[in-house]
Parts: structure tokens; C-alpha cells; sequence
């Protein structure tokens, strides 16, 4: 090989090698925006949302013959005024979700937005300003976790939904 | 070569050289570091059989098939460890382990111990772990009641190939349509006097070649109400002791809730300990729940139930009668043991009757 | 530069490029591992709490009466008072060894709420004091229910389980 083409090989080596090394630390330098903390809050997310809804679910409505609180959001879909108390089961229901919220969810300084799907129950979480938090339809909000409790409705005529979105 | 080329090419290995020995230095620098995350991820994989048999498998049976190394029932303080590989990992169940031997692969299916069995909510007691082979037949020799016997079987995983006949049909032994091809394990549970009787009526050795080996159990009247077993293999058309795990050791009414295969006896005893020292804390709390709740049922103007407080008052008389030897003074885990058995059918019987009722179980 | 010295050079730069890609791809390739570990370090905390109910609940010690579960985690009221006690009675010491396995080094104790209104009629009911004293901790929190046999009902928990901080 003549010298000429040595160098030409070994300049050529030092650019890629430079161009890689440039490459790797760009990569390296973007994750530095603490990517465990992120996929850590995430898993506990997950994990704080199922296992919130699966207890809510099964939670006996006070005063109603045993009933447990899916039945009660089954009585809050179907609009059966029948179910138990006088007065409306989705008043109830906001209700009994906004007590247990304020224990769990806030107190824990969560972000969250707790509904029932196809009414208008619902409870979220606000910020120091008193503006909701955890809202859909705000594009900025980047939801870790929003599990679905289902409803079984009466004769099996299909499936509503306890939806708890946690969002950072 | 021209002397030109030789020393580019003794530059270049120069390079390689130094470029590598930097990089080794580094690597090992960083490595350092890298090992303190390490430490704390290590936990997960020391308890490999211990967790499989932890993960909340009271459901019904689970069944996992798992290769058990050189394992034993090893019983260090109070509890109960289980040690395979290499590594050790303690377990909150009784272990059963059913001969031939220990080693291999064995299926693992893990079982409530249960009083009230078919009620729809029995009594939880515990839990036992039966390892067997599933290609083994295991006949059992003894003289217990074909009821007894019956009530056993229903305890027992399926999966397990296991018939039992008594002393007197042993020299059936033969005609009892075990595969060809199967290993059979030949379970005999007697007392000393009746041994050689047993060893001579088996007539094992006229068809070697169809049994894998042969475990004799007697109850050894020198120690304190333990049993001694040997197990032999079939070694050609003898049977010889076994080389490893050669003396077992068993008590046929561990079957029902656990029995426990060790090395020797002292585990067998300890292993024996750790079940019953359990079982004693559940039944104490079965009682004092039992109690409280009939106290509140029947003092409580808000929850009064007098039917269901005088059914459950009856269920704690039982159950403080189990605890404490009929009131005479504490037992000890033997006598526990016996008033265990005893009081188990009356306790089922009060729970079929509170579920009928409607009423709190005992749970 | 003549073309000699940079040609003289030459190794020692490749080298010194050799070197510093190597720092750079070993930071990097540290970073990750060690997040990959505290991911899960981490999720392994929340894994482990979800493993620790269900064996907490499932246990005959602990568990509802199985005509009670519906295959949910669920702990008895009368059975949590219980292990309180025997939890906290010195001469019982050994209990701690048999129940360590399930709950490891933690403190693990069940608050009721009182759907209501909120409120938690009694003080969180301590199950397992496992946790060596004085140690940093972080409390991972899980949700259940639990049942009392009087009512024949569930009321809404909250497990709390406190682990030496990493």
C-alpha cells in the first residue's frame, strides 16, 4: 500500500470513531432526564391502580344489605333508583368515591382522575390553583397508568367501567 | 518485508496493545461501580424452588415440575427449609416427599391442609408440598382401615400413583396390573415383630425386574413414638439398601396433613415440630376468633345473634379443648397431636352447620 | 505540522480515540445498567407488595373464609387483631423466624377506611414487625379489603408495607 493510503485509511478511522463517540453521547446525554425515576413511578403506578380499584369494587356500601360497591356503579349505569337508598345511586357513589379518595389517593399526593364511564361520576385530583390535573383532554398530561375496573351489568347485557388514570 | 513495512506494522500492533490495555483498565474501573446495583438485584434469583412454592398457591393445587437436586428436608431452629442446588430457602408448608428417592425430577404439588374438607369453606390448617414421581407406582402394605385408607386418597394429589392393600393380600402384590414398564415403589408400614412375616409374604424377588425398590417402615418402640424406615433398591434381582437416603422416616397419620420424608430421624422430628408448632398457632386463633365473635354477636346490641353465638361458642369449646388438652394442661405436640384427631370431625361437623345457618365460620 | 510528526502521531491519536469512545460507551452502558437496576430494584418494591398481600392473604393465619373470597386479596379483622398480639408478645419471638419468608424485612400493617366518611375507626393493625429498628425506610402502600365476620363485611384497607430504603 502506498503511505498516502494509510494515512487516508487512518484519517478516515479517526472521523467514524469521532462521529460514534459523538453519537453515543448525544444518546447517553438525553436519558440523563432520570429515566429510572420515570419507569419506577410508572411500575408503582400500575401496580397502586389495580390493586385501588380491585378493593373499591369489592368494598360493602354501607346500610345496603351487603351490597358491594359494583353493584352500587351497576345501580349508577342502569339508573335503578331501586337499589337500596332513596335518592339517586350515582349521588351516592360520587360520594362514597370522593370520601375514600381523599384518604388514599390525595393524601398520597397522586394525580389522578377516578370515573365511571357513561356518567357523570367522577373525581380528580386539582393542583394548588384549584385547576383539575388530570384531564384527557389536555394534551400535555402524559397518563402513566389507567386501569378499568369492569362492572358486570344486570343479565349479563354487557360491561361498564370504573376507569382510575394516575398521570405525572 | 522492507524495513519500512516491518515498523508500520510493529506501530500498529503498538496501537492495539496500548488501546487494549486502556480499555481493560477502564472496564475494570467502571465495573466497580456497576457491581453496587448488582448486590441488590441478586435477591430475586436465591429463592428459585422456595418462591415457586410461596406464590400465594393455596388456589386449589398447583403443580409445578421442578428438578430437585440432591435436595433435603432440613430442619435448622423452628423451621422448615428446603435446600436444592445449592442454595437453601426456608418454607412456611410441610414437605412431603414420597420415595423412591429424593434427586431428579419430581413433580411438586402443593395442597391445603384442611379440616371440613367438603364443606364449602373448610378450615384452613396449612399447607403441605407433596414431591413424587410421576412415573413411579407406590404401593402402600399396612393394616389401617380401608375407611381411614379412603379418607386418606382424597387428601392425596392426583397425579400420584398410589394404591394401598394390607398385610394380608400382600401376596397379590404382584397381580395388581401395575405397568410393565413402571417403576414401582413398595411402601410397608409394620411394627418390628411383623417384619420378617411382611418381608416373606411380599415375594418381591421372584419378579425383580418390576420393582424399583421396596421402603419398610416400623415403628421402633426404643424411640419416643417415631418410625423408622429403610428403603432398598433393586440392585439385579436383589434388593439392597439404598445408598443414599437409606433410612426415612414417616408416620402414616402425617399423610393426611403432611408427611414428612428426611434424612433421618432428628429432621424427621424437627420437620415433625415445625408442622405441629403451626398448626397449634392456627387452631389458637381459630379459637379465639371463634370467641370473640360470639361474644360480640351476643353482647353487641348492634350485631346480636344468639342462634350464631351459641354455634360458635360450641366451635370454640372444641377447638380450646384441642388447645389445651381438655382443659387439663397444655400438651405437648404428641398429645396435640391425638386430641387433633379427635376433635377434627366435631369441628367439622360445627362448621357444616354454621355455613348451613348462615352464620360466621370458622375460618 | 510536518508531515512526519503527524504521521508520527497518528497511533497516539488513534489511542487517545480508542480511550475516550471506550469511557463514553462504558459510562453510558453503566448508566443504563445501573437504572436497569433501580427500575428493577423498584419495581420489584411494587411487585413485592402486590407478592407479599396476596401471601399475606392467602396464609391461614391471615386469610377470609373461603366462602367469603372471591379470589381477591382478603384478610380477616379477628385474625389481624391476632397476629397483633402474638406479633407483640415477647414470648413469642420465634414467631418472627417462621413468618419471615413471607413478609422479609418489613413492617407490614392494614389500616381500615371507613367508606362513609374516610375515616379509619382504629389504628393501623401492625401484622409482621420485621424491619431492623432505626433504619431509613419507604413505605409502599397497596389497597385491599378487609372482612369482619359480624357484619359478613369488606371494608376498604390499606396495606403499608415499610422496607429498608435502598
Amino acid at each position: 500500500m502506498r503511505r498516502g493510503q494509510t494515512e487516508m485509511i487512518g484519517l478516515v478511522f479517526i472521523v467514524v470513531a469521532l462521529l460514534l463517540g459523538l453519537l453515543v453521547y448525544v444518546k447517553f446525554s438525553v436519558i440523563v432526564k432520570n429515566p429510572a425515576g420515570d419507569l419506577v413511578d410508572r411500575a408503582r403506578d400500575v401496580q397502586q391502580t389495580s390493586s385501588f380499584l380491585v378493593a373499591l369494587k369489592e368494598t360493602t356500601v354501607p346500610n345496603c344489605g351487603g351490597a358491594p360497591m359494583e353493584r352500587l356503579a351497576r345501580a349508577c349505569i342502569e339508573n335503578d333508583r331501586s337499589f337500596c337508598i332513596t335518592g339517586r345511586p350515582c349521588d351516592m357513589l360520587q360520594e362514597l368515591f370522593e370520601n375514600l379518595v381523599k384518604v388514599t389517593l390525595v393524601k398520597q399526593g397522586i394525580k389522578f382522575n377516578l370515573s365511571l364511564e357513561g356518567t357523570e361520576v367522577m373525581v380528580v385530583s386539582t393542583d394548588v390553583n384549584g385547576d383539575l390535573d388530570c384531564v384527557s383532554a389536555d394534551r400535555s398530561v402524559d397518563i402513566s397508568s389507567a386501569p378499568v375496573g369492569e362492572v358486570v351489568l344486570s343479565g349479563g347485557s354487557g360491561k361498564g367501567y370504573i376507569r382510575l388514570s394516575m398521570c405525572r | 518485508m522492507r524495513r519500512g513495512q516491518l515498523g508500520q506494522s510493529f506501530q500498529w500492533i503498538f496501537v492495539i496493545v496500548a488501546g487494549g490495555a486502556f480499555l481493560v483498565f477502564f472496564a475494570m474501573l467502571f465495573r466497580t461501580c456497576a457491581q453496587i446495583g448488582d448486590e441488590q438485584i441478586k435477591g430475586i434469583n436465591i429463592y428459585s424452588v422456595s418462591e415457586k412454592l410461596q406464590s400465594g398457591a393455596w388456589k386449589g393445587d398447583t403443580v409445578e415440575v421442578v428438578t430437585i437436586e440432591e435436595s433435603l428436608a432440613s430442619c435448622p431452629a423452628d423451621s422448615v427449609t428446603i435446600i436444592g442446588g445449592g442454595q437453601a430457602a426456608p418454607m412456611d408448608r410441610a414437605p412431603v416427599f414420597i420415595p423412591p428417592a429424593l434427586g431428579g425430577e419430581m413433580t411438586i404439588v402443593t395442597r391445603r391442609a384442611e379440616i371440613a374438607r367438603n364443606t364449602e369453606s373448610p378450615i384452613i390448617i396449612g399447607g403441605v408440598v407433596y414431591a413424587f414421581d410421576q412415573d413411579t407406582y407406590y404401593i402402600v402394605v399396612q393394616d389401617i382401615q380401608q375407611q381411614e385408607w379412603r379418607k386418606l386418597i382424597d387428601i392425596l394429589p392426583d397425579g400420584l400413583n398410589i394404591k394401598l392393600i394390607s398385610s394380608g393380600e400382600v401376596r397379590d402384590i404382584e397381580n395388581l396390573q401395575v405397568p410393565e414398564s413402571a417403576k414401582t415403589a413398595v411402601l410397608v408400614s409394620t411394627n418390628p415383630a411383623n417384619l420378617d412375616l411382611m418381608t416373606q409374604g411380599l415375594k418381591l424377588p421372584s419378579k425383580p425386574d418390576r420393582y424399583y425398590g421396596v421402603m419398610l417402615n416400623f415403628k421402633d418402640t426404643t424411640s419416643d413414638g417415631g418410625g423408622t424406615a429403610r428403603f432398598y433398591v433393586r440392585e439385579g434381582d436383589r434388593f439392597v439398601p439404598a445408598r443414599k437416603n437409606n433410612r426415612l422416616n414417616y408416620a402414616t397419620y402425617h399423610l393426611a396433613t403432611g408427611a414428612m420424608v428426611a434424612a433421618d430421624y432428628d429432621n424427621f422430628r424437627c420437620a415433625n415440630e415445625a408442622f405441629t408448632e403451626r398448626l397449634r398457632i392456627i387452631t389458637t386463633l381459630h379459637e379465639f376468633r371463634a370467641r370473640i365473635i360470639s361474644d360480640t354477636l351476643l353482647e353487641d346490641d348492634q350485631f346480636r345473634d344468639p342462634y350464631c353465638a351459641a354455634n360458635l361458642r360450641i366451635a370454640a369449646e372444641a377447638l380450646y379443648r384441642m388447645n389445651t388438652g381438655d382443659g387439663d394442661e397444655v400438651p405437648d405436640n404428641e398429645k396435640y397431636l391425638e386430641l387433633f384427631a379427635t376433635h377434627s370431625g366435631k369441628l367439622s361437623h360445627v362448621q357444616r352447620g354454621l355455613l348451613d345457618s348462615g352464620c360466621p365460620v370458622i375460618a | 505540522m510536518r508531515k512526519g510528526q503527524l504521521q508520527a502521531m497518528e497511533p497516539i491519536i488513534v489511542v487517545i480515540m480508542i480511550v475516550l469512545i471506550a469511557v463514553v460507551a462504558l459510562t453510558y452502558f453503566v448508566r443504563l445498567s445501573k437504572s436497569e437496576a433501580t427500575i428493577m430494584a423498584s419495581t420489584m418494591d411494587s411487585k413485592d407488595a402486590l407478592a407479599i398481600l396476596q401471601r399475606a392473604s392467602t396464609l391461614p393465619e391471615l386469610s377470609c373464609a373461603l366462602s367469603e373470597t372471591q379470589g381477591t386479596a382478603c384478610i380477616d379483622l379477628y385474625k389481624a387483631w391476632f397476629m397483633e398480639i402474638l406479633m407483640n408478645d415477647p414470648t413469642q419471638d420465634m414467631l418472627k423466624i417462621r413468618y419471615q419468608p413471607i413478609f422479609g424485612n418489613t413492617n407490614v400493617s392494614v389500616e381500615i377506611i371507613k367508606i362513609e366518611d374516610g375515616s379509619s375507626p382504629f389504628n393501623p393493625i401492625q401484622i409482621y414487625n420485621g424491619l431492623a429498628p432505626g433504619v431509613d425506610y419507604t413505605v409502599t402502600r397497596t389497597y385491599f379489603t378487609i372482612h369482619e365476620a359480624t357484619t359478613d363485611g369488606r371494608a376498604f384497607a390499606i396495606m403499608h408495607i415499610a422496607r429498608e430504603s435502598r
